[in-house]
């Protein structure tokens, strides 16, 4: 927290307090951290923080009239967009000491990079008893910043989500993967995709972040699937079998090489390849452990 | 989750730098046969909407060249930028359907500057500046884009007897993040311009504009814009543009 200079009386810091702001999820609240890793634009960040705020305290020490309007402002910024909104903005009753418990919403279209939250006690209808108080509406009277960092600097997953029914596909279906060879060079990310079916409940815990044994379950399966379909999809492919392992590879080709290093780091593609013609439940059995179908 | 978005290839920095350095000294037919749909270095973000299809792609080309034909392409634009900038920065927003968390990513305006359609770039700014081909906050549609999004969306829209926002009134807000980033803020300083042009100008109006944005943004460090309600968001603006013209005479 620090005191602005401003040219105006301002109150003692034990007039407001402001408790950590708490990130909301269905598995319980908990301390807003400096990452937000998972983030992106479809995400909504619920958050909650504590506030109060002694109305007795503040407006004698600003030397205002006791029932001056007063509010509280949070301010979200992001310092990748530049964009500022207000997230909430909250009217204080004429009471001695108010408590809020301030919740916000913020949707992730116009955010991104470091979002900085600024809580403000505002005077929004000041009515000074000396020249020394806040005269101007607005006038910012206490103020505290917090901040987080969304986007994580792992890499992730092509993935997008629809609603399957409204486009015609199996509303009951879970997700669709594809992966297009047609240029084994072209990058990865834009030839893979996950697409989830938001139109499903079950996909939607998964989305909503829930940790219960079904969630798990699902989130397990999905994972084998799409590894599943990615090991077929390479050992298809004649241009992935010719290939070397490449850490630093970012074509379609070279990430599937990869996936079948990692998952058979032992054995050769063209092995794989024989496998997957002669005993192809060698290999299933395989994924389903590497996945970690089965808990 | 938030409706689905569109996200749009990202062109990485180095292979945009290396793309201005191979086309030096084309012209602009031969700029305009470079242009494509795709380029094999480009990749939208992996998450966070959909990704953008060709034919949006196509539509998001056509538009643009259509405004630059308009405004006299491939003949040099000359004093009248403005016909190019103010009807691509509406249009660029209203077709893209790209969210603002996507519209600050420099690789999205390097790929729609230099793979979708190369030719504007080098003819709205013939300097060749890097930073108006690479997308930075300066390339030659983010800065549109984003006009429409903060001042828009019809950035050539004005009341009768005012003129639309130009350039450098423009730059005094975008420029300026804590003004140009926030929307409210944004538009209140554009028509408080408006009013003061309808109520008689004393100076040019550029220059009031930089005294008024000068002036809000000491104003802002402790009085919250937002706060107020907008009679007296637009009565502090009146005041500020009073002050201004007074510290002129």
């Amino acid at each position: 927290m620090r005191r602005p200079i401003v040219p105006f009386r301002t109150p003692p810091l034990d007039a407001v307090s402001h408790g950590e702001w708490l990130l909301k999820s269905p598995n319980g609240d908990a301390p807003l951290p400096k990452e937000v890793p998972h983030w992106d634009y479809q995400t909504v960040l619920e958050l909650v923080a504590p506030v109060s705020v002694d109305r007795r305290a503040v407006t004698e020490a600003c030397r205002l009239d006791f029932d001056s309007g007063l509010a509280v402002l949070v301010m979200a910024r992001s310092n990748h967009t530049n964009v500022e909104i207000v997230a909430t903005r909250l009217d204080l009753p004429m009471t001695e000491r108010f408590d809020l418990a301030v919740d916000i919403s913020l949707a992730g279209e116009t955010l991104g990079g470091r979002l900085t939250l600024e809580t403000l006690l505002v005077v929004t209808a000041p009515r000074p008893r000396d020249r020394l108080a806040p005269q101007h509406p607005g006038s910012i009277i206490w103020r505290s910043n917090s901040w987080t960092d969304l986007e994580g600097v792992g890499t992730q997953f092509p993935t997008d989500t629809l609603d399957f029914s409204a486009v015609g596909l199996d509303p009951e279906a879970g997700w669709q993967f594809r992966i297009d060879l047609s240029d084994p060079d072209a990058r990865f990310m834009s030839a893979a995709r996950l697409t989830l079916n938001s139109g499903h409940a079950a996909i939607q815990r998964l989305l909503s972040g829930a940790k219960d044994e079904g969630t798990d379950q699902l989130l397990r399966t999905l994972h084998w699937d799409v590894t599943r379909q990615m090991v077929q999809a390479a050992l298809e492919c004649d241009e992935v079998i010719g290939l070397e392992v490449d850490p630093e590879t970012t074509t379609t080709a070279g990430v599937l090489r990869n996936l079948l290093g990692r998952i058979w780091p032992l054995d050769s593609p063209k092995t794989l390849q024989g496998w997957r013609q002669t005993d192809m439940a060698r290999i299933e059995v395989h994924l389903q452990h590497h996945s970690r179908l089965l808990k | 989750m938030t409706s689905p978005t569109l996200l749009y290839p990202r062109l990485p920095r180095s292979v945009a730098k290396s793309l201005i350095l191979e086309r030096a000294g084309a012209t602009l037919p031969e700029l305009r046969e470079l242009a494509a749909l795709g380029h094999p270095d480009a990749e939208p973000s992996a998450t966070g909407g959909h990704p953008v299809d060709s034919e949006k792609l196509r539509e998001v080309q056509k538009a643009v060249r259509g405004i630059a034909e308009q405004a006299g392409f491939p003949n040099p634009l000359g004093g009248s930028a403005q016909s190019f900038d103010r009807p691509c920065g509406t249009a660029l927003l209203a077709q893209m359907e790209i969210v603002p968390a996507d519209a600050a990513e420099e690789g999205v305006w390097s790929f729609l500057t230099l793979v979708l359609v190369p030719e504007i770039g080098p003819w709205r700014f013939p300097a060749l500046a890097e930073e108006r081909l690479i997308g930075h906050p300066r390339n030659v549609l983010r800065r549109t884009w984003w006009r429409a999004w903060a001042l828009g969306p019809d950035l050539s829209r004005a009341p009768d007897g005012c003129e639309p926002l130009g350039e450098d009134e423009s730059v005094q807000i975008m420029e300026r993040p804590s003004l140009g980033g926030n929307q409210r803020t944004a538009g209140a300083l554009q028509t408080a311009l408006w009013r003061a042009e309808l109520a008689g100008l004393t100076m040019p109006r550029s220059e009031l504009m930089r005294q008024l944005a000068r002036r809000l943004r000491a104003v802002k460090s402790h009085i919250s814009l937002d706060s107020l309600e907008d009679e007296v968001l637009a009565s502090l603006l009146d005041d500020l543009c009073a002050e201004a013209s007074r510290s002129m005479e």
